[in-house]
């Protein structure tokens, strides 16, 4: 995913000259043709993440289109106020790129375990999560990032995803990349939902992934109810609390409040509970956690 | 109205902002108004009527929690009506909250939470450099702001890039939330420590008006400017200078009449 990201902020970046990428000293390997073509248009602010959402929030302040590029938890929780702040509170057009959602840097430990960063995110006013799931979603989402001004966060994998479905047309929100019979639906975020496509005990489940946490998804889902829709379970290498489940939840509960729907589907969690302490594989600490 | 008298004017109408609302931060909101004075009167390019000019210097309040001598000078300088104001600070519903505000013309960022304000006109600095336009970044931050470490980091980034479109001046009154700067976090020969980072630092009076706008109109570095100005927390009213309590207190009627008469 971060290939597909650098690759299409690259292309974009040709067409539009106010888009401006900072990094944290980190993206060795994935950085550096930015840097040589747009060099006045990048920089390493070195390991210093707050100061580089506050230089993100004066460089979109003056008109640029800035993406700011770290792993993990760095570029969220480590300068999470300056995103709130400087950022969310001014509605700026900045871009957190995090790279290693998840347990993608699962063998590094705790502190490279992204597993709260939706919660800590969604809850900001004006800011706008996106979660794409694999290299060709990620492509799609910097472009549509790019049609709009404001706050976003890109939940990134790492490198080498399966890509789900080739040449799927993607749409912002709900996406169903397998039909079944619509009474019962996994929804799923980030490159786990390459794993629960093949995963033989919900063959019979239509499998959606969601890309953004809007309303557009809501709408579908609301409509599958509508249908008959009795189950979801969610799939997410994220916290229970705040992440997918958490924002599902809610919103079908509104939905149910206000008379959209008559009644709701059971809803199933298939996230994390709590830090994980030992090393491994993605595989394998998605396993430790009763993931898959 | 010349530096001195412009300053003047700003003391009066932030005590009676403070009174008025019975708010805060009076200390630091006094120990700043020279350096306010004389960028807003003499030395920045702004102007009231079109507070959003692309070409205008851009002003940075980063200690946001004494901006009330920030609106006065506004208020002053016609980017609203000084009734309004007085009308409205800190009230219910009012966008003249009691830390800075963006919402409020003329105000380039909201501020009031420490150590943003710095690595945001980091930022601003870039642009215009990038952009090759030739308006400049104010901050101006308090000594004991210094303590947040983000602070540190823009410093860093722009002593390492040579931002001479930057400049900072730190309102240094030597006393922060509970106590004097010197026994929380000790940060004297803040000049040397800037110019080891890449910075031009120099330590001025920072409630003489000449010097201070001496100082601003002849930079002319190859690096960002640094102007530590020694203020004193208070500064005009004798039982409030070098006194902790107004960073807090905000004066009854009394004490109001007695200040207005100093001021006045």
């Amino acid at each position: 995913m971060r290939t597909a990201f650098i690759e299409t902020l690259y292309q974009e970046a040709l067409k539009d000259e106010k888009i401006f990428l900072l990094v944290g000293d980190l993206g060795f390997s994935v950085v550096e043709d930015f840097k040589e073509q747009f060099s006045e248009r990048f920089l390493n602010v070195g390991v210093a993440e707050q100061n580089m959402a506050g230089v993100a929030a004066g460089l979109a302040r003056e008109g640029f289109k800035v993406f700011v590029y770290s792993i993990a938890n760095f570029p969220t929780f480590r300068c999470l106020e300056q995103i709130r702040y400087d950022i969310c509170y001014h509605n700026l057009d900045v871009t957190i790129v995090s790279v290693g959602a998840g347990f993608a840097y699962g063998a590094l430990g705790g502190s490279h375990h992204a597993t709260e960063d939706i919660g800590a995110l969604r809850v900001i006013p004006n800011m706008n999560v996106y979660m794409p799931s694999d290299p060709e979603e990620t492509s799609f989402i910097v472009k549509e990032i790019l049609k709009n001004k404001g706050p976003s966060y890109l939940r990134l994998g790492r490198a080498r995803e399966e890509v789900l479905i080739k040449k799927y047309d993607y749409k912002l929100g709900l996406n169903i990349l397998r039909e079944s019979n619509h009474k019962k639906i996994i929804i799923s975020t980030g490159s786990i939902s390459s794993k629960v496509l093949n995963l033989n005990k919900y063959s019979d489940y239509s499998i959606a992934t969601i890309n953004n946490l809007s309303l557009c998804a809501i709408k579908e889902l609301q409509e599958l109810i509508q249908s008959g829709l009795s189950e979801i379970i969610v799939f997410e290498e994220h916290q229970k609390q705040c992440g997918l489940y958490s924002f599902l939840s809610e919103n079908l509960i509104e939905l149910y409040s206000h008379g959209k729907v008559i009644g709701l589907p059971k809803v199933f969690s298939k996230s994390l509970n709590g830090f994980t302490n030992v090393a491994g594989t993605q595989d394998y600490l998605r396993k430790v956690n009763s993931l898959l | 109205m010349n530096n001195e008298d412009f300053a003047k004017e700003i003391r009066k109408l932030t005590l009676e902002l403070i009174f008025q609302s019975k708010s805060s931060h009076i200390g630091g909101a006094f120990s700043m108004v020279e350096l306010i004075a004389v960028l807003y009167n003499s030395v920045a390019n702004i102007d009231s009527k079109s507070p959003l000019s692309p070409g205008r210097d851009r002003i940075f309040l980063s200690k946001g929690h004494a901006c009330s001598s920030l609106y006065a000078a506004l208020a002053l300088k016609g980017f609203f009506p000084r009734e309004e104001l007085l009308r409205q600070y800190a009230k219910n519903g009012s966008i003249f909250t009691s830390h800075a505000s963006h919402h409020v013309a003329g105000v380039e960022l909201s501020t009031g939470s420490l150590g943003h304000a710095l690595s945001f006109a980091v930022g601003s600095a870039l642009a215009a450099r990038v952009k090759k336009q030739n308006w400049k970044s104010y901050v101006i931050l308090s000594d004991g702001e210094l303590n947040e470490g983000s602070n540190w980091e823009a410093i860093m980034l722009a002593g390492q890039h040579k931002l001479n479109n930057l400049v900072v001046l730190i309102d240094a009154n030597k006393i922060q939330s509970l106590g004097n700067t010197k026994d929380v976090i000790d940060l004297s020969s803040l000049d040397i420590k800037l110019n080891s980072f890449g910075w031009k630092a120099t330590e001025i009076d920072g409630h003489d008006v000449n010097q201070i706008e001496k100082t601003l109109l002849s930079h002319n570095y190859e690096k960002p400017l640094a102007i530590v100005a020694n203020t004193i927390k208070g500064k005009g009213v004798s039982f409030m200078e070098n006194e902790l309590l107004w960073h807090y207190k905000s004066p009854d009627e009394d004490e109001y009449i007695k200040a207005m008469e100093e001021l006045s």
